[in-house]
């Protein structure tokens, strides 16, 4: 092949010199290297073309290895930016976002940057101090001195910082400084759900509440946690308690909505709160979740369960009557009434005038084994164990329960749970006698529940309790057109081993509409005083009823039930054709 | 070295060289796609970063509070009562009334538009 190069053919010669070409012997196929006189140089020639072929192979191999194999080099200069080549990119934003029922977002997480040094690579820790204190004025340069001038690698400046501090720092252009990307919680609706979703920490690891609770569901995966809360209902609920409170000076208050036939909470509400996205601000009690921590004698609305108790253990009829012309006597002390009626009460009338001694007696009659048995089926002694909030607390129970505690705990004396457990175990009662587990977790599956009592029990103590609202304490919470039932409960509180009388908790615990339930609220307001308007007097049917009627008023219509009143269609038509006529 | 060896040397090492372009090439080109997915994957991340912060804003800004406060100041509306829900029977214009009514409610839908026509002459005359 060679060969042909050189062996061109040339008959004439037209040029001077041209004689001198190289003949035909020189080619590849007669190469007799002792004869040819340009041996040497033909020998040259050949070495450097194979030596050209050599390295052109060398490379072409060396080529196809790099870009079959994938050499080392190129392989770290892709390394950078390799664990995102093939996948989807991943969701920057780690923590998932928490949603209510209607999927406004009540906790989200918010990209941010943290700024950190390492004081190895800074040049001058003063200059750089002086610089940065400037741009950050809520750190003192003393601080930022000596966090630069410590021996490590790694110091964090300052965690989440403003995009216009970013860009400030950047423009400095000192070394040593680097940014890092974070994320901070946001809770946009502020003291709304404080209590209810907690809090994280700096590291957005959840401390309380919610967070804390299904903390690793969160961290796991991006898709948003979904509630059963309901935004709006929450926040009219908590303006009217807030109302409430201010106009009664009570120390606090809690209020929850529950879904009767799932137990769902729909909204629930501590207060005093705090803004969680401001933790400096708040103080200790209003760090206190008093809905699901709170342990407190809930006082008369216990009559609820213990009239319960009385119709299903069969021991107790409507018709029965019992005698309250006179304090019950027992061993060590005397059952009075608050407002005593003095003669002999059937079971409506002892609900209606709340009558302690009825209670007492109904107890007794069923007698103590039954009542724990019952008690306990209504998860009022036992701490409700896979509730989403983390602060919850075990009811309080009496060491010893004997035939004082029977008749004390028939009223609510004696024994403390929380709103949470009161609230569930009454819709247990109204719901046609079946426990559910109360939750916050939308499309929650692995609910237990269990049936307390009969259906027919469930519908005559709904109408028991509807006769609480219309003639009994309840009266100002017999809100027209949604059939409100419910029973109130006033419990003074124990002071240092003393029950005081004017320091009370007034609760209203009420279903609504009774005819067919769907929803229970339960209002406890700690300390209530007396005004003018409640004539002096600090029961729960003065303060917590009327604001559980306007509460009631209020968030019926958005929960989209019809009202239902009293009158009958005819006249109420002529009356809405009446309003239409000039 | 004959020449069919020669030949089939120098086919092996033009094969190898061309190859070993063409791979290289072809590499190139892969990792400039690499890039711009490398890029465009950013560019979402940054989007969705974006989209979050919206939706925090979107949030804050319809929180309840802020819109009763809103509605309070713009609006003259208050939260609805019971007593104003009513049935559609009990609304007046009523389509299953017997013949008699439905002539009742049409005379005097035509009255209320004479009675507006007239008042519409009378500033029509004043003018």
């Amino acid at each position: 092949m060679f060969g042909k190069w050189f062996s061109r053919k040339s008959e004439n010669f037209y040029l001077p010199g041209e004689e001198i070409k190289i003949d035909k012997s020189f080619s590849f196929n007669n190469y007799i290297c002792e004869k040819d006189p340009f041996a040497t140089c033909k020998n040259r020639i050949l070495f450097a073309v194979l030596m050209f072929g050599l390295v052109y192979g060398i490379i072409a191999v060396r080529l196809m290895g790099v870009c079959t194999a994938g050499g080392k080099e190129v392989e770290v200069a892709a390394a950078d930016d390799n664990d995102s080549f093939y996948a989807l990119p991943e969701n920057p934003i780690k923590r998932a976002d928490i949603i209510d029922r209607n999927g406004t977002i009540i906790a989200t997480s918010l990209p941010t940057v943290n700024l950190y040094a390492n004081p190895k690579k800074i040049l001058d820790a003063d200059e750089a101090a002086e610089q940065l204190a400037r741009i950050l004025p809520d750190i003192r340069y003393e601080d930022i001195l000596a966090k630069l001038k410590r021996r490590g690698s790694f110091v964090y400046i300052k965690r989440n910082l403003s995009p216009s501090q970013q860009y400030q720092i950047n423009a400095l252009g000192l070394p040593g400084l680097e940014f890092e990307d974070g994320e901070k919680r946001i809770y946009p609706h502020k003291n709304l759900f404080a209590h209810l979703l907690g809090t994280t920490n700096i590291d957005n690891i959840g401390i309380s509440g919610l967070e804390k609770q299904l903390d690793e569901r969160l961290r796991e995966s991006d898709i948003p946690l979904k509630l059963t809360i309901d935004a709006g209902i929450q926040d009219t609920i908590r303006e009217e308690l807030k109302a409430g409170i201010e106009k009664f000076d009570a120390l606090g208050g809690v209020a929850i909505l529950m879904d009767v036939n799932s137990a769902e909470i729909i909204a629930m509400v501590s207060l005093p709160d705090f803004d969680p996205n401001r933790l400096d601000k708040a103080s200790g009690r209003a760090m206190f979740n008093f809905a699901t921590k709170g342990l407190y004698e809930p006082g008369s609305v216990f009559k609820v369960f213990n009239a319960a108790l009385g119709l299903e253990k069969g021991n107790v009829k409507l018709s029965d009557r019992f005698d309250a012309t006179k304090p019950l006597k027992l061993r060590y002390n005397v059952i009075k009434d608050y407002r005593g009626e003095n003669r002999w009460l059937d079971l409506q009338e002892i609900l209606i005038y709340s009558s302690n001694i009825g209670s007492a007696q109904i107890a007794l009659k069923v007698g103590q084994e039954k009542q724990r048995r019952f008690l306990q089926g209504l998860g009022l002694f036992d701490n409700i164990g896979n509730f989403e909030v983390y602060e919850k607390a075990s009811p309080l129970l009496p060491r010893r329960w004997g035939e004082e505690t029977t008749a004390t705990v028939a009223y609510g004396y004696g024994i403390s749970v929380t709103p949470l457990h009161i609230i569930t175990a009454f819709s247990s009662i109204v719901n046609g006698g079946i426990y559910h587990t109360p939750t916050i977790l939308s499309g929650k599956t692995q609910n237990e529940d269990h049936r307390v009592i009969s259906e027919k029990t469930s519908k005559a103590m709904r109408g028991l309790l509807r006769g609480v609202v219309v003639e009994g304490s309840g009266k100002r919470a017999n809100v027209l057109g949604y059939e409100v039932a419910g029973k109130t409960g006033t419990a003074n509180k124990l002071v240092n081993g003393k029950y005081v009388n004017k320091k009370v908790m007034t609760s209203f615990v009420g279903t609504f509409p009774a005819s067919n339930p769907r929803y229970a609220l339960l209002l406890m307001m700690d300390e209530p005083k007396a005004t003018k308007e409640t004539w002096g007097f600090v029961t729960s049917g003065w303060n917590t009823v009327p604001t559980a009627g306007k509460i009631i008023s209020a968030i019926a219509p958005q929960l989209n039930i019809k009202a239902n009143y009293d009158l009958d269609e005819m006249r109420r038509n002529r009356i809405i054709e009446a309003s239409y006529e000039r | 070295m004959n020449n069919t060896q020669t030949a089939t040397l120098s086919i092996w090492i033009i094969l190898t060289c061309l190859i070993g372009c063409g791979m290289f090439v072809m590499k190139n080109q892969v990792q400039n796609l690499e890039k711009e997915l490398a890029r465009i994957n950013r560019n979402i991340q940054d989007d969705v970063k974006t989209i979050h912060v919206l939706n925090a804003e979107w949030s804050h800004l319809n929180s309840p509070a802020r819109l009763r406060k809103l509605a309070s100041k713009h609006t003259k509306l208050n939260p609805i009562q019971a007593e104003q829900i009513i049935n559609y029977s009990a609304l007046p214009f009523d389509y299953e009334a017997d013949e008699s009514n439905r002539r009742m409610i049409a005379q005097r839908n035509i009255n209320n538009r004479a009675e507006q026509n007239k008042l519409k002459k009378v500033v029509r005359a004043q003018r």
